[in-house]
């Protein structure tokens, strides 16, 4: 206290600023990513040399693999075993940063600098000839299988163009969209969800909905009979024709090299018939928008007594309905309690999407009634 | 005299200081597009029955600076959980990436299966602990 009542205003604030600057600085450097990464490299010419280098040594293991597009990746993955194939011992360097030259001469120089900062040193100078490539390593008792040597061939099956473009881009793949697709088909077998109509004539053409058909051959079985054959361009459509069956409801599945969607927790159904009826058609509702302690009437066509109402607040089983309208009460749906206790929707404007399902089907495009909750 | 050097000094420091934010940035980790971030309060989820994922309700929804509601998808396996590992629990904070317009919540009427629409799948996610603010 003593110390600021000797400081004019003007001091103290420069002192507080001062003593901000310095807080935010220790900050900085306890949360500061240590993370490695690689400095984008927006051109390669073959007449640069380039040097990697880390401020990292004491890292784990990285490796260099081989991507999908057969291109050399060295990625920094810390939980990599020393001792697998391709592995490149923790004392090497993690790629840190690039710098380039265009003058050969100075590659040494950037070598030297490199030497300085960590204990190995990859570099890689200007010439396709990858002979010279050399990853030097440092106090590490050789083993029988090394694994530099392994990994020098991914180089020499590319140009060095393709190895610093991907280089350059080398994040975890496991971040990359490709790699979220890869995971996304692994976690999806095969399966069918709906078809264009649900009631159809027999020799109609129609189209099944799901995910992983296969390119070229699936086959799409209805109540045993087998239609075969069927390539899906994009992988999530098939186009058939209705098979010749008597009339009836009949479950359905797609089976190809992936699988099988057959699941008799969850059956698709077709109805066959020689007269196909319309689907539910969900045209308007009221109130609009609604409360939701409100009772809703949608009016439409082909809403059957009994139908079932599936919501994104819930579901509600045989509902009354005379054909053209159907009422029902928002608060009867599971949600609609439990959000209005909560109240975490409170005041908000919710799209409550409904779909309507009978004897018909169920109505092709959901539709939307905004709750003011 | 005291007090000039202090303020002198202060002032050097200060601007030294300021300096170096610029002269030493911080890196970042942006994702790739079509891949973006998102961030939101999750208030409740649909298990997509066919499909086998959830779709998650947010309120708010941050996909930019501006605030809106609505829902993502989080499939397991597929999207990458980060701690505290509590994806699509109501209350809890998310952060993560998605991929927009990826109609993947396929939800189980008795007779067939119908889309929920979201506005895309997520491809990581963290979440904050309940009650957190």
């Amino acid at each position: 206290m003593l110390y600021f009542s000797l400081m004019n205003k003007k001091t103290i604030v420069l002192s507080i600023g001062f003593i901000f600057v310095v807080a935010c600085s220790i900050l900085y450097f306890i949360f500061k990513d240590n993370t490695p990464f690689v400095s984008p490299v927006s051109v390669n010419q073959k007449t640069e040399c380039l040097v990697f280098q880390s401020q990292y040594p004491e890292r784990d293991c990285f490796r260099i693999e081989t991507e999908t597009a057969s291109l050399p990746v060295i990625t920094t993955k810390t939980s990599y075993p020393c001792n697998a194939t391709n592995a490149i011992e923790a004392e090497d360097c993690v790629i840190k940063e690039v710098q380039k030259s265009k003058a050969i001469d100075k590659c040494a120089d950037l070598e030297g600098v490199a030497k300085e900062r960590c204990l190995g040193v990859t570099t890689i100078k200007p010439s396709i000839d990858t002979s010279i490539i050399s990853i030097k390593k440092p106090t590490v008792a050789t083993s029988s299988q090394d694994p530099v040597a392994l990994a020098v061939p991914l180089f020499k099956e590319n140009p060095i163009s393709s190895v610093i473009s991907t280089i350059t881009n080398s994040v975890d793949p496991a971040l990359t969209l490709d790699g979220f697709l890869a995971r996304l088909k692994e976690s999806y077998p095969v399966r069918l969800y709906n078809f264009s109509d649900y009631q159809v004539a027999p020799g109609t053409e129609a189209q099944a909905y799901g995910v992983n058909f296969d390119k070229i051959d699936n086959t799409l079985v209805i109540g045993g009979t087998k239609i075969t054959g069927l390539a899906s361009a994009d992988g999530f459509t098939l186009t058939f024709k209705a098979p010749a069956l008597s009339n009836g409801t009949y479950d359905a599945y797609v089976e190809n090299k992936n699988g099988t969607s057959q699941n008799s927790g969850q059956k698709v159904s077709i109805v066959i018939t020689s007269s196909p009826a319309p689907r539910p058609v969900i045209q308007s509702a009221s109130p609009s928008p609604a409360l939701p302690t409100d009772s809703v009437t949608l009016s439409g066509q082909n809403l059957l007594s009994g139908s079932n109402l599936v919501t994104t607040l819930g579901a509600l089983s045989s509902v009354s309905a005379d054909g053209t309208s159907i009422r029902f009460n928002i608060s009867d749906l599971d949600k609609t309690k439990e959000l209005i206790k909560s109240g975490q929707l409170k005041g908000q404007v919710f799209p409550l999407m409904i779909y309507v399902q009978n004897g018909n089907g169920v109505n092709k495009d959901y539709f939307v009634l905004n709750v003011q909750f | 005299m005291i007090r000039r050097i202090i303020y002198k000094a202060s002032g050097v420091v200060l601007l030294v200081s300021m300096m170096s934010m610029f002269v030493f940035p911080t890196s970042t980790h942006a994702l790739v597009p079509p891949m973006t971030h998102f961030g939101g309060l999750a208030n409740f989820f649909i298990p997509c029955t066919c499909s086998a994922n959830l779709w998650v309700y947010f309120t708010p929804l941050y996909l930019s600076s501006v605030p809106i509601t609505g829902p993502l998808v989080y499939t397991p396996y597929a999207t990458l959980p980060y701690p505290n590992f509590l994806s699509g629990v109501p209350g809890v904070w998310h952060l993560g990436g998605f991929v927009p317009g990826v109609q993947a919540c396929w939800f189980y009427v008795g007779i067939t299966c119908v889309p929920i629409p979201n506005y895309g799948m997520m491809t990581l996610v963290g979440t904050s602990l309940p009650g957190a603010k």
